[in-house]
């Protein structure tokens, strides 16, 4: 288990660096901050301020150009392909603005995918995944196809998805960026319930301010650096 | 340092299974474009079963041609004389005599090869039904030939020749100019003279039949027209005769009910007397197409029969046969009778087809050489073997005789050899000079030691026969056949590629979810590799049903025995899953190498 005095996440001088016409653009820069287990966090800032960059990094699903970035106190700069792949499998839920699900496989199946992923057989997953689909309100809609859902359905099975093997951290880039208003508050009252219930760390990029209320700690981005952690 | 972290590491342990989910999502790939991967999979069949039924047809050609040919010759090398010329890809000498062979052969013999002269003779053999069946005899030495005689391991039936006899029959001293002054003609000797002159050139003897025949051939059938035009087809005609009696029935008269009978009926009794010869003459008629003879055959074999029913409605005619043209016949078939039966080894393949079986005597007919001494008209042979090589289309056709046997019956003499080698257009002569096998003992170069020996004569090995009456398959279709389904697998090839990757990329996105849950790389890319070995399999199966139907096809209506090669069967199933496994590696490795996150922005670009 995850000790406490160790963050879950650290980021130590994390610059990501596109170069773009033969100019060197940061994406994100400098950015130090630790996050513990069980922290509700918003990252927020204007379009283009570097909020999905430094969610990427922070997820493994990047490599810093500087700086480095560390897991449970793991150097994740040195890890292999393969022990990201199952660091982000075992630790790590995402949730995206768009098309979260994939589309021609059932809900169930959306949902287990982790979990086979990680070495499961969907018999083992199956009772899991009908629990955390009754916990998001969809236990009704299991053999429907993704395609066939709505965007705030598509984005409770990610939710659901994300805890199929118990991972630590949900990511959630800009995850009601694509909802009405009734569907946001009920994607995000989840996220703050699984985060408040399951403690399980919560990390979402909005540049919606109204909705950092989901967290109890904001950390603002502005050209790529991080100008406030409150 | 990634090797020492892995079982440090807190998430790390427990076996994954991203196969499994590859697998999953290739299948529901596969059903999500099942137009498109069927038609690919169509495609690869389809361009898969002609390449391998090409590739067998080839095979079976090549297995054929090389082994008819080094069978045929059955020697490393063979000598010809050097006038020896390759027409219509097929050589075959324009001189055939070869008349120092047997000096040759024992030269060759002298420095430690196997080597002997064999005489090779296209025939026609006279079948029950009236069928020609042409057979190719081969005069072996049955002393020397170690090669062709070691076919007596595939007797199944009777026996092979015994080398300490000499198979010919008694005529073997006397040559046809002998039998004709001794049995035939008068004592004069300038009507001797005469027709030694004319007869001992045979040139001139086939010319002056050749101008002849057709001028009063036509007119008084060639039955008469033998009797004055020249010594060879009156030698044709006798020595047949003897032989054609055993092969034929007994004949009926019988009263056609046509109207010019019914007309000499109604006009006069006595024009009516002519029925039973017109009767005869059709009987003969249908006897000489039956057995394949030529109608003049027939009729004197039958003359004797037919004299009673004739002198009795035409007594003079019927004195003329008795008195003049029986003698003259008798005399003439006492001249021409071959009382030894040439012994003959036949092909089970052969034998199975027209019931022939070991004791059993069948009628040859030499094609006439013009050589005095040989026999004209049909010849006995008596089946004294039956051998079975597994070659069935070669037994067929080939028969074996002793050398002495085909020589006295060619009219060859002891040291002559024929040379033509190779099956090829009409001629009047064909054989083999000098054959002759390595020595296995001594590891003896018989290329060499031939060109060492003779600088007069030209030397094929028997791969030059198959590179000459082959050369334009092997240099030309062959490879063509080759490149062309080389560039249609390559282009297959690049189509799998170009399809893969577009439906890989359609699937960027998804694929980059997968790899930010934690997808390996390696299961990326079995995502496409598993698609394309599906693909391969269901091709590589419609493509053996193909070719196993294509083969079927050949060898039911095109009579084609190629077989099931099951190299070909494994190459018409691993070459669809070769090929799309080979398209699909590109697109495969491409994905398995993005960053997950960049996926996930290709994907947001590719929606």
């Amino acid at each position: 288990m995850t000790n406490k005095e160790i963050p879950l996440i650290e980021l130590q001088n994390v610059s990501k660096i596109y170069t773009e016409y033969g100019y060197e653009v940061y994406a994100v820069k400098d950015a130090s901050f630790r996050i513990y287990h069980g922290e509700s966090i918003a990252i927020t800032g204007r379009s283009g301020s570097g909020k999905s960059t430094l969610l990427h990094l922070m997820s493994c699903l990047d490599v810093p150009t500087k700086g480095k970035v560390f897991i449970d106190g793991k150097d994740s700069t040195k890890l292999s392909q393969a022990s990201l792949s199952q660091l982000r499998n075992r630790y790590m839920g995402f949730v995206f603005q768009n098309y979260t699900v994939l589309p021609g496989f059932t809900v169930l199946e959306n949902v287990n995918f982790p979990g086979v992923i990680g070495g499961k057989t969907e018999k083992q997953l199956h009772d899991k995944a009908m629990g955390l689909l009754k916990t998001v309100g969809l236990a009704h809609r299991v053999k429907h196809l993704g395609v066939h859902l709505s965007g705030g359905e598509q984005q409770r099975v990610a939710l659901a998805r994300a805890m199929i093997n118990d991972q630590k951290v949900l990511f959630a880039d800009e995850p009601t960026g694509a909802l009405d208003r009734k569907g946001a508050e009920l994607v995000m009252g989840l996220m703050k319930k699984l985060n408040e219930e399951k403690r399980i760390t919560l990390l979402f990029v909005t540049h919606e301010l109204s909705l950092t209320d989901y967290a109890k700690r904001n950390i603002r981005l502005e050209d790529g650096r991080v100008i406030s952690d409150e | 340092m990634s090797r020492k972290l892995r079982f440090e590491l807190p998430w790390e342990g427990e076996k994954g299974g991203s196969s499994r989910v590859a697998w999953k999502f290739a299948v529901h790939e596969l059903k999500a474009h099942i137009r498109i991967f069927t038609l690919i999979i169509l495609i690869m069949a389809v361009v898969t079963t002609p390449f391998s039924l090409s590739l067998s047809f080839n095979y079976y050609l090549d297995t054929v041609v090389k082994t008819s040919i080094e069978d045929s010759v059955s020697s490393d090398i063979t000598l010809a004389y050097p006038r020896s010329i390759v027409i219509d890809e097929v050589a075959h000498g324009s001189s055939s005599i070869m008349h120092d062979a047997q000096k040759r052969a024992e030269l060759l013999r002298e420095k430690g090869l196997n080597a002997s002269v064999r005489h090779v003779c296209f025939e026609n053999v006279a079948l029950p039904g009236g069928i020609t069946h042409q057979a190719e005899i081969w005069g072996i030495d049955t002393k020397n030939d170690s090669k062709v005689c070691s076919l007596e391991e595939y007797l199944i039936e009777g026996e092979w020749f015994d080398p300490n006899v000499r198979y010919v029959t008694e005529r073997e001293s006397e040559s046809f100019i002998d039998k004709l002054i001794q049995d035939m003609l008068p004592e004069s000797q300038w009507i001797q003279m005469g027709v030694i002159i004319f007869a001992s050139i045979p040139h001139i003897n086939v010319l002056w039949y050749n101008i002849t025949y057709p001028m009063i051939g036509r007119v008084f059938d060639q039955a008469t027209a033998m009797l004055f035009l020249a010594p060879y087809p009156l030698s044709l005609f006798a020595g047949s005769v003897d032989s054609v009696k055993d092969a034929m029935l007994p004949s009926r008269v019988t009263h056609p009910e046509n109207f010019l009978a019914s007309m000499l009926e109604t006009l006069s009794p006595r024009l009516a007397n002519i029925l039973p010869i017109l009767a005869m003459l059709e009987e003969i008629e249908q006897d000489a197409e039956r057995l394949n003879l030529p109608t003049s055959v027939v009729f004197w074999v039958k003359l004797e029969e037919y004299a009673d029913a004739i002198s009795q409605d035409f007594p003079l005619v019927g004195k003329v046969i008795n008195n003049v043209v029986t003698p003259i016949m008798d005399r003439l078939t006492a001249a021409f009778k071959i009382e030894t039966k040439y012994p003959l080894v036949v092909g089970k393949s052969f034998a199975d087809n027209w019931g022939i079986e070991v004791n059993d005597t069948i009628l040859l007919m030499p094609e006439f050489t013009g050589r005095s001494g040989g026999i004209s008209g049909f010849v006995s042979a008596e089946v004294i073997g039956i051998y079975d090589t597994g070659l069935s289309e070669l037994e067929r056709w080939r028969f074996y005789m002793p050398l002495e046997s085909v020589a006295e019956m060619k009219g060859y003499r002891d040291e002559e050899g024929v040379e033509i080698l190779v099956r090829g257009e009409e001629t009047e002569e064909r054989g083999i000079l000098a054959i002759f096998g390595k020595s296995e003992e001594e590891g003896l170069n018989a290329l060499e030691i031939s060109r060492d020996i003779f600088d007069d004569v030209a030397i094929f090995t028997w791969e030059d026969y198959v590179e000459i009456v082959y050369g334009s398959f092997v240099t030309l279709v062959l490879p063509l056949t080759m490149i062309i389904m080389i560039i249609t697998l390559v282009s297959a090839l690049a189509a799998i590629a170009s399809i893969m990757d577009s439906i890989a990329r359609r699937r960027t996105k998804e694929i980059g979810y997968l790899k930010a849950y934690g997808l390996r790389n390696r299961g990326a890319i079995n995502i496409v590799l598993y698609q394309a070995l599906m693909m391969g399999l269901i091709a590589g199966v419609v493509g053996i049903g193909l070719f196993i139907g294509g083969i079927y096809f050949m060898e039911e209506y095109l009579m084609i025995s190629i077989g099931l090669n099951p190299l070909y069967i494994v190459t018409v199933g691993l070459i669809p899953i070769i090929t799309s496994i080979l398209g699909a590696l590109a697109p495969g490795i491409r994905i398995a190498r993005l960053q997950p996150v960049i996926a996930l922005r290709e994907g947001e670009m590719q929606m």
